[in-house]
């Protein structure tokens, strides 16, 4: 099982190809924005790599964080296009306290939504 | 004549208020090695789980996913009997696939979820042996570390072997014993009897000190574990902490009458609240299903129907008893549990409190404390001023001669009306007759010569008498003291509300 460590939380061990943005609710009890459901609409799942980034990217995840601005910036993914299939360490900056949100956000699907097509 | 003796003893110990002897070491356990079997070998009796993932084959418990029937997230199979605070805990397991482990001081989230320390155990060779924090911090020792975690959550760490070394000691695939030490901080894991990891978790506001256990599936690919010959032994608590066993009997008379689930539940919350360096185990229902519930108390209150439905005169619960008792572990009856009949019972009582109600010399009647007495310099008393609750205060209770080590914590001359009642096992007799305008105890303490202590209590028939801050603390007070633990000056602080003491009511129907 990869090991997903969150920075300042802790290392936690995850299921291999678990969705990044539901790993860290369950498994690191991280209250983890995800406002769309984890479509890849609204990058509020977002988090930033300090080890481990995926190289690869889905072209959902392209676009929605080009029309966003956010593009380039360093480490800084959609977690919710992502799964664990290695080690990872991120940190969790968007998160429901502090944020004035009454919820986190709809569950997210087990598996990638859109289906996946990588860029 | 008898009596006149026994009032003489009262007299000399009412003015001596005999000095508190020490506390005798406690242990106790059902077999010569102190570990007993919480898996009987055939079912589930006593565990709960998703019954589509667990069951029991060729002497072991089994959990298994498959392609067909995944779990989407971890399950667990809890063991409901009783929970955990210091501990050994020894089984075998075997893992095909996927990743399990054993949790323990765990909390139990609903739904077959657990969060809480976790001896890992995993078919790949990175986990095995950590100790991980379901829902929690998550690894908080690697195989090979010992780990100390400071009031802060800062770590520090140091190696007591190597992680690929310590995963050659491991038979992947095959039956591997796993020891699991609990003792206050200290959380030791070890493997085919070699230390895998150990950690100090001193993160105060983190930890846990008490709590479940129980089994994990992993979610993911298809995984089958086995468990078999699972031992607990209970263990004295580390750091001077003592342990009150509450034992609640099953629900009796009217409503606010006998509730004694909710005072017990009551009691337990105060004293988990009171700051003591205790813990507090609440068994409802009657005597624990668990069969090492007692284990390692240092005190042990029963409140319950007493005579001959006496939950320690059932099966071979007096003998259980009596040797804890010996032991030095503590006992404390309240109300209707201090009854037992004279033949079946008494004998054991007089030595493990030095008194009892004793049927055709005791009696019950309901009225008003007047002219209340208590101890003077006694632990129990602290911060007790004299109070005047009406309950089933019964009296004139056998106690044991010589009265050495007896202390009365509470009299009251009841009204010569309750002395007027006709003859029977319980209303009146010739002695009680005679004794018009007579001082009677209602509480007691008893310091057993042979080390231990015992604690009395003839009142808490009403409910609404917990409200009372002075019967409460005196009760709370005397937990504390029957334990073995100083008590405060002022004794055990506690508050109620109006919502506590509503609390756990049994489910009774109204009286017609």
């Amino acid at each position: 099982m990869p090991r997903l460590t969150v920075e300042g939380v802790g290392t936690f061990t995850v299921p291999e190809g678990k969705r990044l943005v539901n790993a860290l609710e369950d498994e690191c009890a991280i209250d983890q924005l995800h406002a769309c459901g984890g479509i890849a609409r609204c990058t509020t799942c977002r988090v930033t790599f300090t080890a481990g980034e995926p190289a690869r990217m889905t072209k959902a995840e392209r676009d929605v964080l080009a029309a966003k601005g956010l593009a380039g910036t360093p480490g800084l993914r959609l977690s919710c296009q992502i799964t664990c299939d290695g080690d990872l360490t991120v940190q969790a900056t968007s998160r429901l306290a502090g944020s004035g949100r009454t919820d986190a956000g709809r569950r997210s699907a087990d598996a990638v939504e859109p289906p996946p097509d990588w860029t | 004549m008898v009596t006149a003796r026994r009032r003489l003893v009262w007299l000399v110990a009412l003015l001596a208020y005999g000095p508190v002897a020490g506390h005798g070491s406690v242990a106790g356990a059902a077999e010569a090695d102190g570990f007993v079997p919480i898996f009987n070998g055939t079912s589930l009796d006593g565990w709960e789980g998703k019954g589509e993932f667990w069951s029991v084959a060729d002497g072991a418990i089994v959990g298994q996913t498959t392609a067909e029937k995944p779990t989407k997230g971890n399950t667990f199979l809890i063991w409901r009997q009783g929970t955990l605070d210091d501990f050994e805990l020894r089984l075998r397991y075997r893992l095909t696939g996927g990743n399990s482990g054993i949790q323990y001081r765990s909390k139990d989230l609903g739904d077959s979820v657990v969060g809480g320390y976790q001896g890992d155990i995993e078919a790949g060779t990175n986990y095995s042996g950590i100790l991980y924090e379901e829902r929690g911090r998550g690894i908080l020792a690697e195989r090979g570390q010992r780990v100390t975690i400071a009031a802060d959550g800062t770590k520090k760490t140091e190696s007591i072997g190597s992680k690929e070394e310590l995963q050659k000691v491991i038979k992947q695939g095959d039956w591997n014993d796993y020891r699991i030490v609990a003792q206050g901080a200290k959380l030791s894991h070890f493997i085919n009897d070699t230390l895998m990891s150990e950690t100090i978790d001193e993160q105060t506001d983190k930890r846990a000190t008490e709590g479940i256990l129980a089994l994990q599936l992993h979610a993911g690919p298809p995984m089958k574990v086995e468990f078999k010959d699972i031992h607990l032994k209970r263990t004295r608590l580390a750091d001077g902490r003592k342990k009150i066993v509450l034992v609640a009997g099953r629900a009796s008379h009217g409503p606010g009458e006998h509730e004694f689930r909710a005072g017990t539940r009551l009691l337990e919350k105060c004293l988990d609240a009171s700051g003591q360096r205790l813990v507090t185990v609440t068994h409802t229902d009657g005597w624990p299903t668990d069969p090492t519930a007692f284990d390692n108390a240092d005190a042990i209150l029963f409140f319950a129907d007493g005579g001959g439905g006496h939950p320690v005169l059932q099966s071979n619960h007096l003998g259980q008893i009596d040797a804890l008792a010996k032991r030095g572990v503590g006992v404390a009856c309240l109300h209707y549990a201090v009854e037992v009949p004279k033949e079946k019972g008494g004998p054991e009582f007089l030595n493990w409190m030095g008194g009892y109600f004793e049927p055709h010399w005791s009696v019950n009647p309901h009225w008003t404390l007047a002219a209340t007495e208590l101890a003077k310099d006694h632990p129990i008393t602290r911060g007790v001023k004299p109070f005047t609750t009406n309950d089933e205060w019964y009296y004139h209770m056998r106690f044991k001669e010589p009265a050495d080590g007896l202390v009365p914590i509470l009299s009251a001359v009841p009204p010569d009306a309750t002395r007027e009642r006709p003859d029977g096992p319980h209303s009146n007799n010739p002695v009680v007759r005679a004794g018009k305008g007579s001082r009677e105890v209602l509480a007691w303490a008893y310091d057993r010569p042979g080390g231990g202590r015992g604690f009395g209590c003839t009142g808490a028939h009403f409910h609404r008498n917990w409200a009372d801050d002075d019967f409460r603390r005196l009760m709370l007070n005397a937990l504390v003291w029957t334990a073995g633990l100083d008590v405060p000056l002022d004794g055990v602080p506690s508050t109620v509300s109006a919502d506590d003491l509503a609390a756990h009511l049994d489910d009774k129907a109204p009286r017609k």
